[in-house]
């Protein structure tokens, strides 16, 4: 079957085509040349006056795994018990479900969701729930950096090719995307009752260093050719001043890349009467001495949310200002979680500069390819406040707005004020769809190219661009019609995507024996089984 | 003008939704705009003309005839005007009420006046349980308004409430004003077990001496704080026989529950 997409305004940083009009075909799910005749079509779009991008792609939100889970539980009063508002649907109308999540992700366009937090000893459960999100392809990160193994082998004095194996070995077994670094060592530190962890401290008992960790860890990511890099959460999360610690993480990785996420909760001085001030121009500035290193930001927007977090040192420490006043923090095998509600107030010092911080972030980095667009959903806002950011990046005028609501010191204290720079159409499209396509090594999208999925976002041009990125007017899944102005008519179901990296088997024989030794079950049932899971979870795996 | 009234034509093949049929909502509609409007029934929606017979008029009064067990949502959410329902009423009838009054003649199902925070409902007939409670998942029950049952209220009756007078003339189910934060809970009848288990503050009044406390209660002995002259004639305006009930003797006091905070209080005659 062909169908034709037409009179649309084509934004495909991609192919850098920048809001020309162009008809796009497609067959069989994927985007193919122009048929000779148009008519040709058997199903015909018009779409004059909107604008086109290929489906966004969201490389950090966690969506999915035991930790959302507990926040879940921890949090009953975010999804109170509700009757479905989408007749026909089971569960249909519950917030915060897997159906919820796919639905309002697919209404806003987007069609690839990263969950970036798989903890190796619940990759089962994190398949399980990405493979029951519709519609949306997800991804998983695997977490490594606070895994006994891994710290036993650096302790050992092994080699990088063993490390190589292990790596590749743990994300044959979780079935993930790429490799994820939470507070490298940290977690494994705060067992030995440290409370404070910086890139050079040694993790007791092991005696390594966190930047050790992150050092062999994305040796390990390059020298697999796995198309992600290294994913690092830094240490000193949320600590005022950790500003340095970003910048000497960013001097770690030795040219080689490597992924920065939710860098604006990294962006903090420790100056002013508060003790607390923007770092984001050395960050930006920083950003452009290192062309390895990508980030995204992790904005904070206003309103009651729930972190959830790896880094359970810094969840230890953010106990206190939970609101509601309840929080949930568990160690394991290969890290562990914390849950801390949260509520930012525009009216707050330390939220406004937060919030003020991402945006500085968004608006200094010059690059749209090395910027991601994040909240950290829902760390720094739940995904479902992208409009508002959106409008935020792409309007100076509701900038100033805001300017004038928050805290009147932190607007002051920030550089938002002179930042006259607003995102275009064409920068959006490279920031939500060719970069992250780019950056998780999946070629297949991202773009509106012949070959590429036929995943495609149509929106009207509002002038409101909040109001233009809350409802896409039609959402194109595989080809398939699957959001309707702003409302979703067909939850199809969606892939989840993962890498196999090869790796010498050799390395089974002591791991194995680790297992046998101190975990909980036997290797061969902690490793996921590609066919048991779509038996059991439903689970549909796409093998890059 | 008269009342807008929908009358049920037979009981509905599934369970009903009715909580966007609100008198605002229906305003400026005619007849026929009204008969279109889709309610969720089971899995897929059904005209309301389907179910009802339409008798055009003011929707700031909205009468509905010929209840039925499976009308879930009955003026949830109401803000102002009067819904009055000829008959029995489903779960959520009122939930979330901010204003307006809302009469049922008839039975109730679980959950009515679930959250409300302002407004009356009388019900007429028998409540069912989580009688003004929140929703699962939910943090406060009824927030505000009268909640006012003529006959008997299922378990957990005034859960989580935090403001508000709830009054029932006949029995209560176990756990009456479990966990409540605050507020005004009046049982002339009996009270079930666990009365006023993990209560925290506010008041629960009985008008049948109480059996089945919990072991958190501490009795206070037998007393009569002054505030009742100003709480039971108030009761008594809705019901005359609190005067009697309560009367100008001592109440036996009790205060719990001490596995919470502590703060509330059980007052009931011998």
């Amino acid at each position: 079957m062909l169908t034709r997409l037409s009179g649309g305004r084509i934004y495909d940083p991609a192919q850098g085509i920048d809001g020309e009009v162009r008809d796009i075909y497609l067959r069989d799910g994927r985007i193919c040349a122009p048929p000779a005749d148009p008519a040709m079509a058997d199903v015909h779009y018009p779409l004059e006056g909107q604008v086109v991008m290929a489906g966004a792609i969201d490389i950090h939100s966690h969506v999915a795994g035991g930790n959302v889970n507990n926040a879940r539980v921890l949090m009953p009063e975010q999804h109170v018990a509700r009757q479905a508002r989408y007749p026909g649907l089971p569960f249909g109308g519950s917030p915060w479900s897997t159906f919820d999540t796919g639905y309002r992700y697919a209404e806003m366009g987007f069609t690839t969701v990263v969950e970036p937090a798989v903890l190796p000893i619940n990759a089962g459960h994190a398949h399980a729930e990405l493979a029951d999100i519709p519609i949306l392809d997800k991804a998983g990160l695997a977490i490594l950096g606070n895994d006994d193994f891994l710290l036993r082998l650096l302790r050992g004095g092994a080699g990088q090719a063993t490390v190589n194996d292990y790596v590749a070995w743990t994300l044959c077994a979780t079935q993930c995307l790429g490799v994820k670094v939470i507070n490298a060592g940290g977690a494994a530190a705060f067992r030995f009752n440290a409370r404070e962890f910086g890139l050079d401290d040694e993790v007791p008992f092991y005696g390594v260093t966190s930047r050790r960790i992150l050092n062999a860890l994305q040796r390990a990511v390059v020298a697999l050719g796995v198309g992600h890099p290294l994913h690092v959460h830094c240490n000193n999360l949320g600590v005022p001043g950790n500003v340095d610690t970003a910048l000497r993480t960013m001097e770690a990785a030795e040219g080689l890349p490597m992924h920065l996420a939710h860098v604006q909760f990294y962006g903090y001085g420790a100056d002013g009467p508060h003790g607390f001030s923007t770092g984001a121009a050395r960050l930006a500035e920083a950003l452009g001495r290192h062309p390895n290193i990508t980030v995204d930001v992790g904005q904070v927007l206003f309103g009651q949310t729930v972190t959830i977090s790896g880094d359970v040192m810094r969840q230890h420490a953010a106990r206190g200002i939970a609101r509601p006043r309840k929080w949930a923090l568990w160690e394991g095998e290969d890290g562990g979680g914390g849950i801390v509600p949260f509520r930012y107030r525009a009216g707050n010092f330390v939220n406004a500069l937060q919030w003020a911080i991402g945006l500085e972030l968004f608006l200094l980095v010059d690059d749209p390819w090395r910027v991601f667009f994040t909240t950290d959903h829902p760390n720094g806002a739940p995904f479902t406040a992208y409009p508002e950011l959106f409008h935020l990046l792409m309007s100076r005028d509701h900038r100033a707005r805001w300017l004038a609501r928050i805290h009147p010191e932190a607007a002051d204290a920030c550089l938002l004020r002179h930042l006259e720079r607003e995102y275009t159409l064409y920068e959006i499209a490279t920031m939500t769809r060719a970069a992250p396509a780019r950056l998780l090594g999946l070629g297949d999208r991202g773009h509106l190219g012949p070959g590429a999925v036929a995943d495609i976002a149509v929106y009207a041009d509002l002038e409101d661009r909040g109001e233009m990125f809350r409802a896409a007017r039609l959402v194109l899944k595989d080809g398939v019609p699957v959001v309707r102005d702003g409302r979703v008519v067909n939850p199809v179901r969606g892939r989840t995507h993962a890498v196999n990296p090869d790796y010498d088997r050799a390395i089974e024989r002591p791991l194995a024996a680790w297992f046998d030794r101190f975990h909980l079950q036997r290797l061969d049932n902690f490793r996921l089984d590609p066919g048991r899971l779509a038996e059991t979870a439903g689970a549909e795996l796409v093998i890059h | 003008m008269s009342a807008l009234t929908l009358a049920l034509r037979q009981p509905p093949p599934g369970r009903v939704d009715l909580s966007a049929i609100r008198p605002d909502r229906l305003a400026g509609l005619g007849a026929a705009a009204i008969e279109r409007l889709a309610l969720p029934c089971g899995r897929s929606p059904v005209a309301l003309g389907e179910l009802f017979r339409v008798h055009p008029g003011d929707p700031a009064e909205l009468r509905i005839l010929g209840g039925d067990a499976r009308l879930d949502g009955v003026a949830a959410g109401l803000a102002g005007g009067r819904v009055l329902v000829e008959g029995e009423v489903g779960w959520y009838a009122g939930e979330g009420l901010r204003g307006g009054v809302l009469e049922i003649h008839g039975d109730s199902g679980p959950f009515t006046g679930s959250a409300m925070s302002g407004g009356e409902i009388h019900v007429h007939g028998d409540a069912g349980e989580r009688l003004g409670a929140p929703r699962a998942g939910g943090r406060r029950g009824m927030a505000g308004g009268v909640l006012h049952v003529r006959g008997s209220a299922g378990a957990r009756a005034g859960e989580r409430m935090r403001r508000g007078l709830l009054l029932v003339d006949g029995d209560a189910g176990d756990c009456c004003a479990a966990r409540i934060i605050a507020g005004t809970v009046a049982v002339l009848g009996r009270a079930g077990a666990q009365t006023g288990v993990g209560m925290r503050r506010g008041t629960l009044l009985l008008g049948t001496a109480a059996e089945g406390l919990p072991p958190t209660f501490n009795a206070t002995g037998a007393w009569r704080p002054g505030f009742l002259e100003l709480l039971v004639p108030v009761l008594a305006r809705r019901q005359p026989a609190w005067t009697e009930r309560l009367g100008g003797d001592p109440l036996q006091r009790w205060v719990g529950d001490l596995a919470t905070d502590g703060r509330g209080e059980i007052f009931a005659p011998d």
